[in-house]
């Protein structure tokens, strides 16, 4: 069977009437994270984890996804209306998504954005299901070491590609990775760090820590900014882009598409960078850069199509690899690892239902958002009226239902609370938390190929650069780290000019 | 954010300090772990040892760089809201499982909506009570998610 008819397979099982409905649940419900400051696309699939307990895996997978990337458009509402990013991926769309608002161009703006991220979530979901497969047979050949060494290259790349100090970052990434040694050894089965505990030999929960250091922080965080502006909803005959603003997004689009992809497979990169990146280019090769900032159409084409297929791409590390390139796909693991799926070079071979099921999915999910975002821009502006007073205690309690529907702990609720005390102090005093979680969700598989690797090496240290797999993670590494702190420099350079 | 003010450096210096005791703790508990059947081969308490050195490591040089900067100025640690919302959100937390979810979460909303959004009682109370209704049919009847019932649910709905 070649590619197209794996396709057509998972187009059966993402029609199906049950799965279409979890496609939607989740691209609605996402929208609504990505509109309101204050949940991400994280805290929204935490909090809907819970509810994936009772489906199929390839039910599960397909809602918390499409939670993912209907927050990366439902991010930009506000972001253009308000100059208020939804999630953190939108903040460039701020720039010059908010001046075409301020000219009038609201609808336009929100069009452009609905359909760059349509052609970047399509065009990320085509290169997923090109590459995926590929590389799922090449990394079947590799043993513990390589497997230690990518693990190893992927945390070092996000030590860089984090918005922190770098010695804040190494510590965030020792931090998580020690965090994920609580509990049972893997190997031995030594209780480590349990203090004597029932609760917590089974390891720290994933999902509460992950709600309390994104969704806990985040609302504490946002008590501090207060929405003074009253959004109004572009009539619908505002929403169509001019002959000349589709034509001058068509390059963006195109180049975004690129630059997305190219991120999303970076460990650690993700979307922030991403759209950085796309506007700091686009900035660079317009004919008119002092256009930029005053309301460029490619200002917000660009950075909305790199955000979303960067969605489509950081599902190759998860799939294939097993690692989760960005905390969202940490969540999609953890999902997939309750159900007894195993993420990584064998997924594509035992479960292509799932594979398939997800790409056909995304595809379906990104029209759904296209035809749903736009209608209803008028609904999702009316949530942002909501006085955060009202809302965040409500998104409060919403956590603390999603951690305890879990495993019906209490224990874990205090879990919850006291990382969201922790996640609050480290934002304040600039740490960046992403890494955090990033190693916690990669810490057991990293220190198990770490003593497996030395165990048949007997100790020989060298064992982690012999072999084709791990020189090559090693040369990829260094490409990619010249290649981000060249970007990063321009990103930072981008934002000053900003 | 406009509310306690304190000054970055003697903050950063609390962070470093947590970090240190964290450190060690992971440093000095993995030392006590059985150690390796063989020599050479890495055991139970190998990789936290390493990074619990690591994490003490970075907590020095966080510890210095604050030292060393002398013009950090001041770090607004929130104000009353932030204190409120955590505050009410242990007390939610701790109450979740003992007096049920009914009871826990119409508290939680009615003192949320009142001290944080502005609301009077009359008004926040039965919006809680409506939150909490709407959110319990959802999670228990349509999701099918169990959720502690505490003395008023054992009345109400058992």
């Amino acid at each position: 069977m070649n590619a197209f008819s794996f396709l057509i397979d998972g187009l059966w099982i993402a029609l199906q009437p049950k799965n279409l409905l979890l496609c939607f649940i989740g691209c609605f419900w996402g929208s609504i994270v990505g509109v309101l400051p204050g949940l991400g696309p994280l805290a929204g699939m935490a909090l809907l984890l819970p509810l994936t307990f009772t489906l199929d895996p390839a039910g599960a997978i397909i809602m918390l996804s499409g939670i993912f990337y209907g927050a990366m458009y439902g991010g930009s509402t506000t972001s253009i209306l308000m100059r208020i990013p939804g999630e953190a991926a939108s903040v460039v769309t701020c720039i010059d998504g908010y001046e075409m608002a301020r000219k009038g161009r609201a609808g336009a703006a929100l069009s452009i954005a609905a359909i760059g991220s349509f052609v970047g979530g399509v065009l990320s979901v085509i290169g997923l299901m090109l590459v995926a497969p590929r590389l799922a047979n090449a990394m079947l050949a590799i043993g513990p070491a390589a497997e230690f060494t990518i693990l190893l290259v992927a945390l070092g790349i996000s030590i860089f590609a984090a918005s922190g100090p770098i010695v804040k970052t190494i510590a965030m990434i020792a931090l998580g990775l020690v965090l994920a040694m609580v509990g049972l050894d893997p190997l031995t089965a030594t209780p480590r760090f349990t203090f004597g505990t029932l609760e917590l030999s089974d390891g720290l929960n994933f999902a509460a820590m992950a709600i309390g250091l994104f969704g806990v922080s985040e609302i504490l965080m946002s008590f501090g900014q207060s929405i003074t502006e009253r959004p109004k909803a572009p009539a619908i005959r505002d929403m169509l882009p001019t002959r000349k603003e589709m034509g001058d997004s068509v390059m963006p689009m195109a180049r975004g598409s690129f630059i997305g992809f190219i991120f999303g497979i970076v460990p650690g990169v993700g979307h922030i960078v991403s759209t950085f990146a796309s506007y700091a280019i686009e900035k660079a090769i317009s004919k008119t850069p002092e256009e930029f900032g005053k309301g460029a159409v490619a200002g917000v084409a660009g950075p909305e199509t790199a955000n979303n297929a960067t969605t489509g791409a950081a599902m190759i590390p998860l799939l294939v690899l097993g690692i989760p390139a960005i905390p969202v796909t940490a969540v999609l693991l953890s999902a997939l690892t309750i159900h007894g799926v195993q993420p990584g070079p064998l997924l594509i071979a035992q479960h292509p239902e799932i594979f398939w099921g997800l790409i056909a999915s995304m595809l379906i999910g990104n029209f759904m958002l296209v035809v749903l975002n736009l209608p209803l821009v008028g609904l999702f502006v009316s949530m942002l009226r909501l006085p955060y007073g009202y809302l965040a205690p409500t998104i409060l309690l919403i956590c603390l239902i999603g951690v305890y529907s879990i495993k019906a702990s209490g224990f874990d609720l205090m879990i919850m609370v006291a990382f969201g005390v922790l996640g609050y102090a480290l934002r304040l005093l600039s740490f960046d938390i992403a890494p955090l979680l990033l190693a916690f969700v990669l810490g057991d598989r990293l220190e198990v190929n770490f003593r497996r690797a030395l165990t048949i090496s007997e100790g020989d240290y060298a064992i982690f650069l012999k072999g084709p797999a791990a020189q090559l993670s090693v040369a990829m590494a260094i490409a990619v780290l010249i290649g981000v702190i060249i970007l990063k420099w321009r990103q930072k350079r981008a934002a000053q000019a900003a | 954010m406009s509310g306690l003010v304190v000054d970055r450096r003697k903050s950063e210096l609390v962070g470093a300090a947590f970090l240190a005791g964290v450190g060690g703790y992971f440093l000095l508990a993995g030392w006590r772990l059985p150690p390796p059947d063989e020599a050479g081969v890495p055991g139970a308490g190998t990789v936290p040892i390493i990074l619990g050195t690591v994490i003490v490591l970075c907590a020095l040089s966080i510890a210095v760089t604050a030292l060393r900067n002398a013009a950090a100025g001041p770090l607004d640690i929130g104000g009353p809201k932030q204190g409120i919302a955590l505050l009410s959100l242990i007390i939610g937390a701790a109450l979740f499982e003992p007096a049920g979810f009914m009871l826990s979460t119409f508290l939680f909303l009615s003192a949320g909506f009142v001290l944080l959004g502005g609301a009077s009682w009359t008004r926040a109370m039965p919006a809680a009570a409506l939150v909490s209704g709407t959110l319990w049919v959802i999670f228990t009847k349509l999701l099918k998610v169990g959720l502690p019932y505490g003395l008023i649910g054992e009345i109400l709905f058992r």
